[in-house]
């Protein structure tokens, strides 16, 4: 049982990966393989019976995973759970917006206005109108601010972008992140120190139990 | 006085070699003597945690996204036992996965001044593997700890650099078939065991190094 799981883990994380090679293509087919010679401990014990044992929608999924990774790329930490989640703001919410008098051109409505309001926002934001002073001006002021807004936050996002670490080698944008040696990873101290207390003891772990 | 405090008689030569190391990058430390290690009288201060950031990209962040953890070394963690963090470190070798990596755990997190430069660095009781690849049933690494004298069990200890470290790690102790003693307390898991399963299953950055 013990390696039935830890395959499953092995094909759940390298398919979480951000990129994934034709070695990482052999790592999942060889994990799935695994699992599912390993899982038959379930059904020889019993916990699962007969001949559908293993007849599980996500379980069954796993094995399209190799296919639809060359199709669409990775996958990378795409949820399997997401019918599940959209299902709760998709379809039970606007059902209890709705009268229950043919709610489904009700719900219908409900998904389509929320879209709209959706990309709305997001097209706001790409002009820069959601940033700055709340808006009751006339329009030519609008659109002075809805300027300067918009320089002010490519400045912002460009000092945020060098601030905090440099761009990866790999991905080949080259949109112009300004860098010189790629830094991938840091470490460094706390700001200050702590104080030198008696019991900073290291030495109980300086010898093993014999 | 650190040394006597923190209970590692060996500090003041371990720190000596490290500056030999820094200073003379090219040259391994054990083709000198001891005596030509470069003679220490700065200061040293100790930190309780430090950070580390590296590439993670995710959905939330884009693909130049970074995480950050906290490595802690506390001699009292929240009023109880001490905490010390477990790391990876880069051992060098360019294999990818846990070949090019070993674990350690952090003991004291230190900042040495010599000649005007400061070098962050960490005093690690290192673990090694035990075999060529992972343990069949759980798919984990083994590592067993450095012991320098197998006579007294005295753990082989090591000043390293900062940037040598990758991240937190995370060791289970490999408890065999017996029951674990009821006595045990969690704050000593990294040293009451002979050997430690390096769980890749913790989050998917632990399962990329170390697969």
């Amino acid at each position: 049982m013990v390696r039935a799981i830890s395959a499953f883990l092995d094909f759940c994380y390298l398919v979480r990966r951000d990129t994934i090679n034709t070695d990482t293509l052999d790592d999942i087919d060889r994990a799935l393989e695994r699992f599912h010679r390993e899982r038959e401990i379930f059904r020889s014990t019993g916990v699962r019976k007969g001949a559908n044992a293993f007849s599980l929608p996500r379980q069954h999924s796993l094995s399209h995973y190799h296919y639809l990774i060359e199709e669409f790329a990775a996958p990378n930490g795409l949820c399997s759970s997401i019918t599940e989640s959209k299902h709760i703001k998709a379809v039970k919410q606007p059902w209890r917006r709705s009268s229950r008098f043919e709610a489904l051109g009700q719900m219908l409505i409900t998904n389509q206005r929320l879209d709209k309001l959706a990309a709305a926002r997001v097209d706001y934001a790409a002009r820069g109108l959601l940033v700055g002073p709340c808006t009751n001006l006339p329009a030519f002021v609008l659109e002075e601010n809805a300027e300067s807004a918009r320089k002010d936050a490519a400045a912002d996002a460009e000092e945020c972008i060098e601030d905090f670490h440099g761009s990866v080698e790999d991905v080949g944008t080259g949109d112009g992140q300004p860098t010189d040696d790629d830094v991938e990873s840091d470490v460094i101290l706390a700001r200050t120190p702590g104080k030198l207390i008696q019991n900073n003891r290291a030495f109980s772990y300086t010898n093993v139990c014999m | 006085m650190l040394a006597q405090i923190s209970g590692v008689p060996q500090l003041p030569y371990l720190v000596r070699r490290f500056l030999y190391e820094q200073m003379n990058p090219l040259h391994d430390p054990d083709n000198i003597s001891p005596d030509q290690y470069p003679t220490f009288r700065g200061r040293v201060r100790v930190y309780t945690s430090a950070t580390a950031t590296y590439h993670a990209p995710s959905d939330h962040s884009g693909i130049k996204g970074m995480r950050r953890e906290r490595i802690r070394s506390v001699g009292s963690w929240r009023g109880g036992g001490a905490r010390r963090d477990c790391v990876f470190i880069n051992n060098g070798n360019d294999t990818p996965g846990f070949c090019g990596l070993d674990a350690a755990q952090v003991l004291l997190l230190l900042s040495v001044r010599h000649e005007k430069v400061d070098y962050p660095c960490a005093l690690v009781a290192g673990f090694s593997p035990v075999a060529d690849s992972p343990d069949a049933d759980t798919g984990m690494w083994i590592v067993e700890p450095d012991v320098e004298d197998k006579r007294t069990g005295r753990r082989g200890l090591q000043v390293i650099h900062l940037d040598c470290i990758v991240r937190l790690a995370h060791l289970i102790g490999v408890s065999g078939e017996d029951f674990i003693p009821r006595h045990l307390h969690h704050t000593d898991t990294y040293s009451a065991f002979n050997a430690y399963y390096v769980n890749k299953f913790a989050d998917h950055h632990a399962h990329t190094l170390a697969y």
